[in-house]
C-alpha cells in the first residue's frame, strides 16, 4: 500500500560520516579501525589527484597532451599566485600550495558527483587542514624571526597604553585564522550541497506528482541545473580562495606585515 | 519510504508512458526536420550506441533496458532526489563539456601543433646543420693522401735542399781552392818573373861588369875572331 505521506530525509544526512568496514579489537582501549565514507572519499581524492598527474605526465613525452596542457596551465596559475601573494623570492612554497589546491579542488569537484560524499564538508577535514596550516605558518614565522615574531601582534606606531588591548585583539584575530580558513570552506560547501539537496528533494516530489506538474517543473529544474553549475564554480572558487589565504598567511609570517 | 516513493513514481510514469513519447516526439521531429532526414537521424542514433555490430548494439540496448527495468522493479535502484541531482549534474557537465570542450580542444591542438612545429623546425635546422657540416667535412675527405703526398714532396724537397746545400758547399770549397791555387799560381808567376827580372838584371849586371873589364873584352873579341875564322875556313859563311 502506497501512502502519500510527504517524507523528506534531513538534507544534512549526506554529511554524516558512516563506516563501511569496522574492525574492533579489545586491545589498546577497544581499538577501532573503520573505513568510513570520509576515509574512502579522501582516498579517492588522493587517487584522483595522483591519477590526473600520471595521465597528464604523458609518459614524459616532449610534446604535451591536452591533459598536460591543462595541468601546465594550472601550474602556471598557481605559480603566478604564489609569486604575487608570497613574493618572487619565496617560490619554495609553490609545491605546498599546488598540492593543497589540487587536494581541495578535486575533493570539492568530486563531491559534486551525485551519490558521492564531499570530503571538505567534514568540519574535521576543513578545520584540520586550516589548523595544520595555521600551526605550520606559526612555526615558520617563529623559525624565521624568533622572538621578534611576536612583534606581529603590535602594529607599528601603537601608543604604549593601547598595546595590551591591541595585542589581545591581534592575538584573537590571528588565532581566528585557524578556524576561519576551514569554516569558510566548510560552510560554503555545506551550504551549497544542502541547498541542492533541498531543491532536488522538492523537484523529485514535483516530477513524480503528475505529467503536467512534471512538465511545468522543468522550469525550476533549469534553475536547479544552473545552481549545480554555480556549485561547481563555488568548488573551484573556494579552493582558490583557500590557497590565496594560505599564501597570505605565509606572507604575513615571512614579512610580519 | 524511498522505495514507496520510487514505486509511485514508476507507476505514474508507467500509466502515462504511452503519452509521453508522443508529447516529446513532436517538438523533436520538428526541431530536426530542417537539419536531418529521418533516415540520417535513425542512423546517427544507432551509431551512438557503443560497439560496431548491429547484433551487439541490439543486444546491448535490450540488455540495458532489461537491467534498468529489473534494477528499478527490484528496488536495486530507487529514483529519488539524488536521481534529479544526477540528471541535473550530467546536464551541466554535458553543457560545460560541449561549450568548453571544443574551444579548449582547438586551443590545445593549436598549442600542441605550435610545439610540434617548433620541435620539427629545430629538428630540420639541426639536420640541415649536420648535413652542411657533413658536406663541408666531405670536402676534406682527400686530406690524408694529400697530406701523404705533401709529406713525400716535402721530404724530397728537403733531400734536394740537402743535396743542393752539399753541392753548394763543395762548389764553395772548390772555388776557394781554385782562388787559392790561382793566387799561388799568380804568386809563383810573379816570383818567376821577378826571378827572371832579377836574373836578367844580374846577368846584365854581370855582363856589363865583365864587359867593363878590358881583358875580358879582348878575350871575347879574340874568341869571336877565332870563331869567324873557323867558320870562314869551313866556308860556312
Amino acid at each position: 500500500m502506497i501512502n502519500n505521506n510527504f517524507f523528506i530525509n534531513s538534507p544534512l544526512e549526506q554529511f554524516e560520516v558512516t563506516p563501511f568496514i569496522k574492525f574492533n579489537a579489545p586491545i589498546l582501549g577497544d581499538f577501532n579501525l573503520s573505513l568510513t565514507n570520509l576515509g574512502l572519499y579522501a582516498l579517492i581524492t588522493v587517487f584522483l589527484v595522483l591519477g590526473l598527474h600520471i595521465v597528464a605526465n604523458n609518459s614524459h613525452s616532449l610534446i604535451p597532451s591536452k591533459w598536460s596542457i591543462a595541468l601546465e596551465s594550472a601550474y602556471a596559475s598557481i605559480h603566478a599566485m604564489v609569486r604575487d601573494q608570497i613574493g618572487p623570492n619565496n617560490e619554495i612554497y609553490t609545491p605546498f600550495i599546488y598540492s593543497l589546491f589540487f587536494f581541495v579542488v578535486i575533493a570539492n569537484l568530486n563531491g559534486n558527483i551525485p551519490y558521492g560524499f564531499t570530503v571538505t564538508t567534514s568540519i574535521m577535514v576543513a578545520i584540520g587542514l586550516s589548523v595544520m596550516i595555521f600551526l605550520g605558518v606559526t612555526v615558520l614565522g617563529l623559525s624565521i624571526h624568533g622572538v621578534h615574531f611576536f612583534a606581529y601582534f603590535i602594529p607599528s606606531g601603537t601608543p604604549l597604553g593601547l598595546v595590551p588591548l591591541l595585542v589581545l585583539i591581534e592575538l584573537i584575530s590571528y588565532l581566528a585564522r585557524a578556524v576561519s580558513l576551514g569554516v569558510r570552506l566548510f560552510a560554503n560547501m555545506v551550504a551549497g550541497h544542502t541547498l541542492l539537496k533541498i531543491l532536488s528533494t522538492f523537484l523529485a516530489q514535483l516530477f513524480t506528482a503528475s505529467i503536467l506538474v512534471a512538465v511545468v517543473t522543468l522550469i525550476p529544474f533549469a534553475v536547479f541545473v544552473a545552481l549545480i553549475g554555480l556549485e561547481i564554480a563555488v568548488s573551484l572558487i573556494q579552493a582558490y580562495v583557500f590557497c590565496v589565504l594560505t599564501c597570505s598567511y605565509i606572507k604575513d609570517a615571512i614579512e610580519l606585515h | 519510504m524511498s522505495s514507496r516513493f520510487a514505486l509511485r513514481s514508476l507507476r505514474s510514469a508507467g500509466i502515462r508512458s504511452a503519452a509521453l513519447p508522443r508529447a516529446l516526439a513532436v517538438p523533436s521531429s520538428r526541431g530536426y526536420a530542417s537539419q536531418q532526414s529521418p533516415d540520417e537521424k535513425a542512423a546517427s542514433l544507432i551509431n551512438a550506441v557503443p560497439t560496431s555490430s548491429l547484433w551487439t548494439k541490439t543486444g546491448g540496448v535490450v540488455l540495458g533496458t532489461a537491467v534498468t527495468a529489473a534494477a528499478v522493479s527490484t528496488e536495486l535502484y530507487v529514483a529519488n532526489e539524488e536521481t534529479v541531482l544526477a540528471v541535473g549534474f550530467f546536464i551541466i557537465v554535458a553543457a560545460v563539456g560541449r561549450s568548453i570542450g571544443a574551444p579548449y580542444s582547438s586551443w590545445a591542438t593549436g598549442h600542441i601543433d605550435r610545439i610540434k612545429g617548433i620541435l620539427n623546425s629545430a629538428r630540420e635546422e639541426h639536420t640541415s646543420a649536420i648535413t652542411e657540416r657533413i658536406t663541408s667535412v666531405s670536402a676534406l675527405k682527400d686530406v690524408v693522401p694529400l697530406t701523404e703526398q705533401l709529406y713525400a714532396v716535402a721530404k724530397e724537397t728537403a733531400t734536394l735542399e740537402h743535396e743542393n746545400f752539399r753541392l753548394a758547399q763543395e762548389s764553395a770549397v772548390k772555388a776557394e781552392l781554385k782562388s787559392v791555387l790561382d793566387s799561388w799560381v799568380r804568386f809563383e808567376q810573379q816570383q818567376r818573373e821577378a826571378e827572371q827580372v832579377a836574373l836578367v838584371a844580374s846577368v846584365k849586371a854581370g855582363v856589363e861588369e865583365r864587359l867593363a873589364d878590358a881583358g875580358f873584352r879582348k878575350q871575347l873579341l879574340e874568341e869571336a875572331l877565332g870563331q869567324v875564322e873557323q867558320l870562314s875556313r869551313a866556308k860556312a859563311i
